[in-house]
């Protein structure tokens, strides 16, 4: 009875530990649970009742002592040492042996990092985001600033968090400061970096779209509406408002960026002035034009220098299942030597687009040039009345030959602010920046995702807010190399790392096996 | 100082002892086979697919691919399991034949301190690591020298000091089981479950709940591993693995306290 008592205690103590862990990571109180805790101390206490005198002898003996000090002592030694390693944690101290630095921060970033005055984190909306590259990356900021942090989160796992930031795809990094959250799609250091610097700046730029003349509109969600330009634009930290400028006389000085998209009416006297004096003492904006529309802008910014053409812009590419196009929509692939196309490449598709060219010689204390033009096989047929009536197009000696300049960028001198003393910023203002497109539905809900149209748009905006901060980092990978082999020294290889080594050691270990005989 | 003599003192003992036995050739051997044959056969790979590209007219992804990620980084992983299967088979007489044999009594009640002898029967078992790792070495010679260009020094030093201290954890908790039983069969196959429980200790991490999760993933051994992998020193790896020996050393010693008074 002694005896099986004995084992019984033992089993009762394997069901009480399996029945703890199972506890511990089910947290609830299953069937499993419950039978194997209960059963497990039942059977201990049976074992207990019965060997009551041992159990009594066996705890005052030496040995019982001996081990409960190994334990204790054991539980202390471990206490120390995962302190000491929480301690590591919070001290991280690396190295990087990379060529390319994978595992640290470019300057920019550090810089941008250093500058951050309030908490910023990272929401990576990944299926799979552990031990990829972007938690390499996020994991560089984290250990550089304490007020970085990251986490992945599985947005088909976790549909409500996702929701709330409006997250709707996989792959999407969310970066938020404060009440403010940007989202980018790209996973490299720099289109990390920059989002934190646009993020980090609590104050938002404003860009105010002239409105009452039926331009576009900023609401709509319709196919020639502007909301998805202007959710684009609040992704970049920039309020988007509406400005009625016939009410107020004066365009508000904490205007950044002012855009006037597509009237279709004209804009009265006092609007014309309002915007002249704008852009005179330094203001920034944008134009967008369309054939047909917008009357009285081509006279209007004649004043500084840019020439609007009275035409549409034909390009009668081929496309492969619809035929030869009326041709306008055309593609822009060459771009002008600006600091809003420094480093484009990238195609962007037009809509029924006006010629848009500088005059020569331009305005004093202006400065310009074109920004995008057409392809060599495209003219802009000025014909429109033809156009409009029969949609027919022909090229003919009075058209502009292609290619055909359909935005410009300027930057007019400011004139000499009113002399007050207690002028600040409005005073050190140097220029005013202009941009004139001669199309306005590249950017409307249907064509601003075509191509790359939205980046054009706002890399435009960001040049005419002064955004100018934003930085290219060259992405870092492992440097390449390869072994170029012959079939010879594939041999060779292959004698050498599968059988001569093995070998050696076989023989001498045999020779050592002999010598002991 | 006595300690230091001692400790070098056991470990030369239990060194020579290991390199008279047969299984230490077999377990050389084997590594070296296995890792070899991983080796040439990723290498051969590799240039299957550089080729391809090559013949895709997309050069650019030729210059791409890199020795480094492609070859040495999967022929470490790979050498981490063969570890894990080989170092149970090192570790396993260390303690146990002195018990079977029965002369853990005659070092047990020899001058020298426990601390001392179980130090130096790990530090043997570190040289063997030593040894074996120093042969697989060959093979980034290989690369180093057939290489044109030549791969990243850097991720292949990082990734064999993170070897290396992945091996020395595996043969501290070989040491332990060891200890516990005179059985080296029994030793082995302790030790291999014990590591192969590390070595997927993290796998629930995601469904466990936030801090059970970190916790579980912290301890899993090849966590710590990878970083070193990609050509990251991350001080706070090494302090997981010293400390993970640590404390599998202070077990083993314990144990071995206890057959004084069991």
């Amino acid at each position: 009875m002694k005896k099986s008592s004995q084992i019984a205690g033992l089993c009762g103590l394997v069901l009480l530990l399996f029945g703890i862990v199972e506890f511990l990571f089910s947290r609830e109180f299953s069937l499993f649970t419950i039978v194997h805790l209960a059963g497990g101390a039942s059977l201990v206490l049976f074992s207990l009742a019965f060997n009551l005198g041992g159990v009594w002898s066996s705890l005052g003996a030496r040995s019982t002592r001996y081990g409960a000090n190994a334990v204790i002592y054991s539980v202390i030694f471990l206490g120390i040492l995962v302190l000491i390693n929480i301690v590591a944690n919070t001290h991280p101290v690396r190295k990087d042996l990379t060529e390319g630095g994978l595992f640290s921060l470019s300057d920019q970033s550090q810089k941008v990092l250093d500058n951050l005055e309030e908490d910023v984190q990272a929401l990576g909306f990944f299926q799979a985001g552990k031990g990829t590259p972007l938690d390499d990356l996020l994991k560089n900021y984290a250990n550089y600033s304490p007020r970085f942090t990251y986490e992945f989160i599985d947005p088909v796992k976790n549909p409500e968090r996702a929701n709330k930031h409006e997250v709707t795809t996989t792959d999407i990094l969310v970066i938020k400061c404060g009440d403010r959250e940007t989202k980018i799609p790209g996973v490299s250091e720099e289109d990390i970096t920059n989002a934190i610097l646009k993020i980090a700046n609590p104050s938002k730029k404003k860009i105010r779209f002239l409105t009452s003349h039926g331009e576009r509109d900023l609401a709509g969600e319709e196919e020639p509406g502007y909301y998805v330009a202007k959710k684009a634009l609040e992704n970049e930290n920039y309020e988007v408002l509406p400005l009625e400028l016939y009410m107020i006389d004066e365009v508000p000085g904490d205007t950044d960026v002012l855009v006037i998209a597509s009237p279709e009416k004209p804009l009265e006297k006092n609007e014309l002035e309002a915007i002249e004096r704008y852009i005179d003492q330094g203001g920034n904006a944008l134009v967008l034009m369309d054939p047909g529309t917008s009357p009285g802008m081509d006279e209007f910014l004649a004043k500084w220098g840019v020439k609007v053409g009275n035409n549409v812009v034909v390009d009668q590419v081929f496309r492969l299942f619809y035929g030869p196009s009326l041709g306008v929509d055309p593609v822009v692939a060459s771009y002008g030597d600006h600091e809003i196309t420094k480093d484009f490449q990238d195609q962007t598709l037009f809509h029924m687009s006006q010629s848009m060219e500088l005059a020569e010689p331009l305005p004093a204390g202006v400065t310009g040039t074109s920004l995008a033009k057409t392809s060599a096989s495209s003219w802009a047929e000025s014909d429109l009345e033809r156009f409009f009536s029969k949609s027919e197009v022909a090229r003919s000696e009075e058209d502009l030959s292609g290619p055909v300049s359909i935005a410009v960028a300027l930057t007019v001198d400011v004139k000499a602010p009113a002399e007050e003393e207690g002028d600040d910023v409005a005073a050190e203002k140097k220029e005013a920046r202009l941009v004139v497109f001669g199309d306005a539905a590249f950017i409307d809900n249907e064509y601003i995702h075509k191509m790359y149209n939205a980046d054009l748009f706002l890399n435009t905006v960001n040049w005419l807010a002064e955004e100018e901060e934003l930085i290219s980092i060259r992405p870092k990978t492992t440097r390449g190399s390869r072994v170029l082999m012959t079939p010879q020294e594939t041999r060779d290889i292959f004698y050498l790392s599968v059988l001569i080594l093995p070998e050696a050691l076989l023989l001498f270990g045999l020779a050592i096996w002999w010598r002991r005989r | 100082m006595k300690a230091l003599t001692d400790i070098f003192h056991v470990a030369g003992k239990d060194l020579r002892a290991l390199f008279v036995s047969p299984v230490a050739y077999v377990v050389l051997t084997g590594y070296v086979v296995l890792s070899g044959w991983f080796f040439f056969n990723l290498l051969v790979q590799f240039n299957r697919m550089i080729s391809m590209y090559e013949m895709m007219r997309r050069p650019d992804i030729a210059t791409m691919l890199n020795l480094n990620e492609m070859v040495m980084l999967p022929l470490l992983y790979n050498m981490t399991i063969v570890l894990l299967l080989m170092v149970p088979l090192i570790t396993m007489r260390l303690f146990s034949e002195e018990k079977k044999l029965k002369t853990d009594e005659l070092l047990l009640t020899s001058p020298i301190s426990i601390n001392s002898i179980v130090v130096g029967k790990y530090l043997a078992a570190l040289v063997f690591l030593d040894v074996m790792l120093a042969l697989t070495l060959i093979y980034p010679a290989i690369l180093f020298q057939y290489g044109q260009p030549s791969p990243e020094m850097g991720p292949i030093v990082a990734g064999y000091v993170g070897l290396f201290f992945l091996g020395a954890a595996f043969m501290a908790v070989g040491i332990f089981t060891s200890s516990l039983t005179e059985n080296q069969i029994v030793a082995a196959v302790i030790c291999f479950v014990t590591l192969l429980l590390f070595f997927v200790i993290g796998w629930p991490a995601e469904t466990a709940g936030p801090t059970v999760g970190k916790v579980l993933q912290y301890l899993s051994l090849i966590d710590h591993f990878t970083d070193f992998s990609k050509g990251l020193l991350d001080g706070q790896h090494v302090v997981y693995f010293v400390t993970f020996i640590l404390f599998a050393l202070f077990l083993t010693k314990r144990s071995i306290e206890s057959t004084r008074w069991r």
